[in-house]
């Protein structure tokens, strides 16, 4: 504990209000996230789990109404998202979107040169991604073939995973990455995560609906998001009373609390 | 495999062509010119003390041989003259018979055979840095030679 007073935050949320359409979707979020750490957001649907990851990201829908985004440090209130991305930040996609025309192969290697700062030949990049490729279980021929167009669900959630490989970023925000996966993919995405935390120190946002999973990532701490709000966070003994009791139970519970407090 | 990274390839090299420029110093010139496609290309070379290679090129004309021409420069670099020479005879087997080597440029670019009337773009550079080093090994006093003596027209 002591040891995270002393480092900065990587990203600190501060009464974080934002509405789309007219719509609030979060309201006062609060939450100082530290370098290496893994933190897993859950939630019923509709909570705000999304909005909140397409808020740090930038998504020029969402509109922040008050507070403030620190990432690094600065307020990325205003920044566009792609200087979002060049300084560190990274969203998985929980679909993915299909780009016809726009090839895989020149995609990652654009992705690569733009995050690295360096060029490289066509035939030296295959050979950098050849390993990663073979790590996520990915055939070479998907090269050739259109961003996620005709893509299966697991095919998407894996380039997904080649992309966050490639770029290694400060901080990942995998928005529901792990869903539509089978058993392997699953264990996948927790190998991925684990082995990125540990070579290149990045720092997980992750949003998830499955306990084993979670379980398996061992977060430094636990969120659930009702009605655009955190009432709770914590450890794994939230994980257990969502499984037990359901969001109804912590919904009604976060009721009587904010009652008591008036 | 070869055919898709033959477009990949060529347009990589034909947008960001490396080692266009004249360098400084340059003890060899070389013109290459076919008259068929209107490709043109200038080929600076440097050998070194330790009898190692460097090119540079100059020119305009199709993709095909401005891509082929950052191609030899790149694969050339700093290698010495004899594996050059050697190098040189490969690629232009490679690019007029094809290989099953897939990882090199070189090997992308015998993509080119399913345009036939392509592959003397292709060829182009490599037959002009042949002629450019048989030059300078007759000439054992390796004359500074700012302008081409002869010129390598491809028909």
């Amino acid at each position: 504990m002591n040891t995270s007073q002393k480092i900065q935050p990587i990203l600190s949320l501060k009464d974080l209000c934002v509405s789309i359409h007219e719509k609030q979707v979060l309201d006062s979020v609060f939450l100082d996230v530290f370098p290496s750490e893994i933190h897993v957001i859950m939630g019923p649907n509709g909570g705000g789990k999304s909005s909140l990851s397409q808020t740090i990201m930038g998504n020029p829908d969402y509109k922040v109404t008050k507070g403030s985004i620190e990432f690094l440090g600065d307020d990325i209130k205003e920044t566009p998202t792609h200087e979002r991305s060049l300084k560190g930040l990274f969203l998985g996609f929980q679909y993915p979107v299909a780009i016809p025309g726009l090839k895989i192969s020149e995609f990652l290697k654009n992705l690569y040169e733009l995050h690295t700062g360096t060029s490289l030949g066509v035939v030296e990049f295959r050979k950098l991604i050849k390993a990663d490729m073979e790590f996520l279980n990915l055939s070479p021929s998907i090269l050739k073939r259109y961003l996620n167009d005709g893509f299966s669900g697991g095919e998407m959630k894996r380039l997904e995973m080649l992309q966050l490989l490639l770029i290694k970023p400060k901080l990942a925000i995998l928005d529901e990455l792990d869903s539509g996966l089978d058993i392997d993919g699953q264990r996948l995405v927790k190998d991925l995560i684990l082995k990125l935390q540990k070579s290149s120190h990045t720092t997980f946002f992750i949003i998830s609906h499955y306990q084993a999973f979670i379980e398996s990532l061992e977060p430094n701490s636990i969120h659930v998001l009702l009605n655009g709000n955190f009432p709770h966070s914590g450890g794994m003994d939230i994980l257990s009373t969502v499984q037990e009791k359901g969001y109804d139970f912590l919904k009604k519970s976060s009721h009587s609390l904010s009652q008591d407090n008036v | 495999m070869i055919n898709e990274l033959y477009q990949e390839v060529l347009l990589d090299h034909y947008k960001k062509p490396r080692f266009k420029t004249i360098p400084e110093g340059y003890t060899l010139c070389q013109e290459g010119e076919n008259p068929s496609c209107g490709d043109f290309i200038q080929l600076y070379c440097t050998i070194s003390k330790n009898d190692r290679l460097q090119c540079h090129f100059q020119g305009h004309g199709c993709s095909v041989s401005q891509a082929s021409a950052s191609i030899l420069c790149q694969t050339l670099h700093n290698k010495p003259k004899n594996e050059c020479l050697d190098l040189l005879m490969k690629a232009q087997a490679l690019i007029k018979n094809g290989s099953d080597e897939e990882d090199s440029d070189i090997a992308a670019l015998s993509g080119v055979r399913q345009f036939p009337i392509r592959i003397k773009c292709a060829i182009l550079p490599w037959k002009t840095l042949e002629l450019c080093l048989s030059q300078s090994s007759k000439d054992s006093s390796q004359s500074f030679s700012h302008k081409p003596h002869l010129k390598v027209v491809i028909s």
